[in-house]
């Protein structure tokens, strides 16, 4: 039986209305050879600049602050970060 | 999206992470995830064929409480959680796919340790090493 494009239209919104926002359903990630080599690189480096190293550190530090502040924190405290 | 928030909840398909406001439980901004896996086809990185990560599905700002840096602070709570996560069930990648409009911000404006990783058609997939970042917290 053949399908109008009314109806196909009408099923492609039900489907969509089906999916699971909080799911991207873009097709999975499969790495190519090249990736694969990148990423071995990129894991087996253990360097990092001093800005990333800073950032690391600030959010240990706002976690545990929020932590010991039982989840509770001003909004001006968040624009500190 | 509340509802399904914790359906998903509920059915261990993902953890949301929210910021409410004090006095009306408002949320302000969110953020969900997942485990989820790296498949490297035929190849093998380190001996194994799937990299196990932790997936950043959704964040969200409200747009009322753009500019006041929720996003950031979302982002250190999936850092931590992932981390703690990554202490009992193994994962190595923070990994989130962002459009290409936000790229710039999670690599240049805001430096939150992202490495990039691929672009497709209409977002682009960055990661943060949680061992790089656990070794880097001393």
């Amino acid at each position: 039986m053949m399908t109008t494009p009314e109806e196909k239209e009408v099923k492609k919104e039900e489907k969509a209305s089906e999916e699971n926002f909080f799911f991207d359903d873009s097709e999975e990630i499969i790495l190519t050879e090249q990736e694969i080599q990148d990423l071995e690189t990129k894991l087996e480096n253990k360097e990092i600049d001093d800005k990333t190293r800073s950032f690391f550190k600030s959010s240990r530090q706002f976690f545990k602050k929020l932590e010991e502040n039982k989840y509770l924190i001003a909004l001006e405290e968040i624009e500190k970060l | 999206m509340n509802n399904l928030a914790l359906l998903n909840q509920e059915r261990k398909l993902s953890k949301t992470y929210t910021f409410c406001l004090k006095d009306s439980n408002k949320i302000i901004a969110f953020l969900t995830l997942s485990a989820s896996q790296l498949n490297t086809g035929d190849a093998r990185i380190f001996g194994i064929d799937k990299v196990p990560i932790v997936l950043l599905g959704r964040l969200g700002v409200d747009n009322n409480y753009k500019n006041k840096k929720l996003g950031i602070a979302l982002i250190n709570i999936a850092l931590e959680k992932s981390l703690e996560a990554s202490k009992i069930i193994a994962c190595r990648l923070l990994l989130v796919e962002t459009t290409l409009d936000i790229k710039s911000y999670y690599l240049e404006k805001v430096n939150m340790g992202f490495e990039w990783f691929r672009d497709r058609k209409n977002s682009s997939i960055l990661f943060i090493d949680l061992k790089k970042y656990e070794e880097n917290l001393q």
